[in-house]
């Protein structure tokens, strides 16, 4: 896909000192490119770092290809950029380790996690993976606030809790799953030793 | 949304911005669960207490369940209603297998359980949260109003220290000393015991538990208080709001200097209530009867802290006269109008004065 063509995050320019007006190029692993401003980046440890050890230029950041983000999709990736512009600029969150952690989500991040769980679960990889502080903290809230006013059957279904039975089942499953390669790998290591081999590889 | 299917960090964010009443229902889900919630390690958390006003008879009562931090700020967890379950709105829930109501009427605020009576159901809800959040912490018992029936009480986890509050409802209410005793032959030795606005029917037994218990402050006691404190073996003794003859407490601090009691005191300190009669404590007495000292000047006056109560009371006193024990320790000791306060050291007059030094 083209710089031209690939989806723009909204930038707030006017909020952008001009010393960091670039725009770095990602691409999700469905191809779909995103122009991201230097300054939403440093919501992300992870990308900025990244951008840090590449040390691009404003050309390089035009001639060469986007960085790829291999284990992110694109819807994902548009809700985490949307939300590194928005959030531009704002300090990083320091875990000083108090408990219950005291997490307030804005209005802006209660409207973008207005999405099924699904792709919230994929945002909270996302931010978890990029290092993201604070979009970690508010989506694992969002999470935790499903769990209000809920008993232990609704909690259940919310949070897809498998019950002790379920759980043994699923071991027991495993367990015979794997078994039956174990039990090859045992007679492929039987046969080569057979056929005079002294090493299994 | 799978919670298990996230990596642990994750994880472990999200439990933490939980409410400890959700976790506690959450765990109630299966063993995994229990071991999910624990994984955190909860080292915040110092002190679990279980605020408990049980009265069988009338079929009264609630259980409140408080965790207290490393900062001393205190959070209620969840309440449970003993008896009754007709309150409007409540709605059912299941727990342990077993069918009940529940009310949250709001669901950012700590919800309510109808325990029906059922004392086994509450041992098995302590001993669950316990062994949720329990790992780095203590345990506090308060029993408001009366004593509580035992099987009411979390006598299986390790106690520490335990409060009896008659405050309240029921200010006339007696203390039957045979359910006090028996409460402290069922826990341990208690680092702290806090006795409130607490009258009894009878004196306890001198060979009860309760009288080593390290710490004990007793607040607006009325009677038994002179009792309770000659057969005291702990090392802090606090008494607020008191009243006493002075010729009572010159014994007793006599008592101290001849070894003959109070062996293992290391603080004590009397706040007298305002029906004391102030006029008969004449400190000269106290330093005749007793053989006061002064300080020489070589040696600053320290400073000694006292057992802070609803901020009520100062919270240090200088004291630049002392006594000694027969044994030649020193004990500082101030007696001023309405106030006492005895600080022993551990060291003789001797050393000290050679040293010239009082810390």
């Amino acid at each position: 896909m083209s710089v031209e063509n690939a989806p723009v995050v909204d930038v707030d320019e006017a909020a952008i000192p001009v010393e960091k007006k670039m725009y770095y190029r990602f691409e999700s692993n469905d191809k779909k490119e995103f122009r991201v401003s230097e300054l939403a980046i440093q919501q992300s440890e992870t990308l900025n770092r990244l951008v840090e050890a590449m040390g691009y230029t404003s050309e390089d950041v035009e001639n060469k290809p986007a960085i790829a983000i291999e284990n992110i999709d694109g819807k994902t990736l548009k809700l985490v950029f949307q939300w590194c512009e928005h959030h531009k600029g704002e300090a990083i969150p320091v875990d000083d380790g108090s408990v219950p952690k005291i997490v307030e989500i804005p209005e802006f991040d209660a409207k973008l996690m207005d999405i099924d769980n699904g792709l919230l679960f994929k945002l909270i990889w996302a931010a978890d993976y990029l290092n993201i502080v604070q979009l970690l903290n508010v989506s694992c809230k969002k999470v935790a606030n499903m769990a209000q006013g809920k008993t232990p059957a609704q909690l259940r279904r919310v949070y897809l809790l498998p019950s002790d039975e379920e759980d043994e089942a699923a071991k027991r499953a495993a367990q015979e799953a794997q078994d039956p390669r174990a039990r090859e790998v045992e007679e492929e290591f039987e046969e080569r030793k057979r056929q005079g081999g002294n090493s299994f590889f | 949304m799978k919670l298990f299917n996230f990596p642990l960090v994750v994880l472990d964010n999200i439990l933490k911005q939980i409410p400890y009443g959700n976790l506690f229902l959450i765990s109630l889900c299966s063993k995994k669960s229990i071991s999910m919630i624990q994984m955190v390690g909860w080292k915040h958390i110092k002190e679990i207490l279980y605020i408990i006003g049980i009265h069988e008879e009338s079929e009264k009562g609630v259980v409140f369940i408080y965790i207290v931090d490393k900062l001393k700020n205190r959070s209620e967890v969840f309440s449970m209603q003993a008896f009754s379950f007709t309150m409007r709105g409540s709605s059912e829930i299941t727990i342990f297998d077993k069918k009940t109501r529940w009310w949250h009427p709001y669901e950012t605020h700590p919800f309510e359980i109808f325990l029906l009576g059922d004392d086994i159901f509450l041992q098995k809800i302590y001993t669950q949260f316990d062994n949720l959040f329990g790992k780095h912490a203590e345990t506090t018992v308060e029993q408001l109003y009366t004593i509580c029936p035992k099987k009411f009480l979390p006598i299986h986890l390790n106690i520490v220290r335990s409060h009896y509050r008659g405050v309240g409802l029921n200010p006339n209410y007696t203390y039957d000393l045979k359910d006090l005793e028996d409460y402290f032959e069922s826990i341990p030795e208690q680092e702290y015991v806090e006795l409130n606005m607490a009258k009894m029917n009878t004196p306890l037994n001198p060979d009860s538990k309760f009288f080593n218990a390290s710490r004990l402050v007793m607040f607006y006691s009325e009677n038994n208080t002179e009792h309770i404190l000659e057969n005291f073996k702990g090392e802090n003794i606090c008494l607020l709001n008191a009243n006493f003859q002075c010729e009572w407490i010159i014994v007793q601090l006599k008592r101290w200097k001849s070894k003959e009691g109070y062996l293992g005191l290391k603080k004590l300190y009397i706040k007298c209530s305002l029906s004391f009669d102030f006029n008969s404590m004449d400190s000269e007495e106290f330093e005749k009867e007793l053989n006061m000292k002064t300080l020489p000047p070589s040696i600053l006056p320290p400073v000694v802290e006292l057992t802070q109560m609803h901020g009520l009371f100062p919270a240090e006193v200088t004291i630049p006269t002392y006594i000694t024990r027969n044994d030649g320790i020193v004990a500082l000791l101030s007696v001023t109008l309405g106030m006492i306060v005895l600080s022993v050291r551990n060291f003789t007059e001797e050393e000290m004065l050679e040293g010239n030094c009082i810390e």
